[in-house]
């Protein structure tokens, strides 16, 4: 299966699974089409997401690791295409409810509307809600809460020896490789199918809210670019300008570091898998 | 203090200032979203999902793959 395919029996074709379901007219062949190709990904990288991931592949090939930086750099490419086909198609009366948002009142928005909402209790700003992009669409069935407390505890069981067992290994060997590329890969293969809860969705947030957490954001991306900039080279840490890397290497020297890391890092994926 | 010093603060206080910003936005007296409403909205859609997603699988490439 492809990246830009379906999943399972619900594969699609790529200019439908592009659209989320909606139809949509393929681009022309030839150069016209490339042409268009090439111009639909471009809007795409708009996307803040897919900006940051062809930032994470160019600085990854720098760093010594040039197929991480091409693996990453496809999926931005895969992700600004499906960006700027959806863009396309987005237009005012065309949009379905996403599973969680509610219809008429409340955060939702009427189809090709936006409205002022009030905020909810305690939030000082009216929040507006956007209504141009399609609904998230999900080839899985959504659940409405947390799954029940024998399966969470069986998936902690399982993520412990999991984490036990590939943390045992020594970083960069290939066991470890196998079970985190395994593991990272199922996880994007899921999220790609779409959510697999029903969440209510927040609505658009007001400029106090995006400018606290983005400034956060890059304040933290400068400073980590400044320290690695202030390494010898680009692939060796250093003790005056450590990165986050270079700090958390004491953490990988035990078995039981890596492990607990792994661990973090499994519960991390579960609390985006679940959003 | 030296740079090394210098630039373990600068980690530490960004660190302070997520966790203050968290502590806030829990308090629900603020219009500051809480970590978990940024990360729902980013992942509405396909394309903020899935480079979410991608980018938690890099963490992981990051620090224990090939």
């Amino acid at each position: 299966m492809g990246l830009l395919g379906g999943t399972g029996s619900n594969r699609r074709s790529w200019a439908d699974h592009a659209g989320g379901g909606f139809p949509v007219s393929a681009p022309a062949g030839g150069s016209a089409g490339l042409t268009e190709r090439v111009v639909i990904t471009l809007s795409g990288v708009r996307q803040p997401i897919v900006a940051i991931l062809l930032l994470i592949s160019f600085f990854t090939v720098l760093s010594g690791k040039p197929v991480d930086g091409l693996l990453l750099f496809t999926v931005a490419c895969a992700l600004a295409w499906d960006a700027g086909m959806r863009s396309r198609q987005a237009a005012p009366g065309t949009r379905a409810r996403a599973p969680g948002e509610r219809a008429g009142g409340g955060r939702a928005s009427a189809p090709g509307q936006d409205r002022a909402v009030p905020a909810p209790e305690g939030h000082g700003e009216l929040v507006r809600v956007e209504s141009a992009e399609p609904a998230p669409r999900s080839v899985w069935r959504l659940r409405t809460g947390r799954p029940p407390a024998r399966y969470l505890v069986l998936g902690v069981a399982g993520a412990a020896v999991y984490s036990l067992t590939f943390g045992s290994f020594p970083r960069y060997t290939w066991p470890t490789t196998f079970g985190v590329v395994g593991l990272g890969a199922s996880v994007v293969i899921i999220g790609w199918g779409g959510p697999i809860r029903q969440r209510e969705i927040p609505g658009k947030f007001g400029k106090s809210a995006a400018l606290t957490w983005g400034t956060l954001l890059v304040v933290a991306g400068l400073w980590e670019l400044g320290a690695l900039l202030g390494q010898p080279n680009i692939d060796t840490g250093s003790y005056a300008h450590p990165t986050i890397s270079t700090l958390a290497d004491p953490l990988f020297t035990t078995s039981l570091g890596r492990s607990t890391v792994m661990m973090a890092w499994i519960g991390l994926g579960y609390f985006l898998v679940e959003r | 203090m030296n740079s090394h010093d210098i630039t373990v603060l600068g980690f530490l206080l960004i660190l302070a200032a997520l966790l203050v910003t968290e502590a806030v936005a829990r308090t629900g007296r603020t219009s500051v979203p809480t970590f978990a409403q940024v990360v729902t909205r980013i992942m509405r859609n396909r394309t903020g999902r899935v480079g979410m997603l991608v980018a938690w699988a890099w963490i992981g490439l990051h620090f224990f793959a090939k």
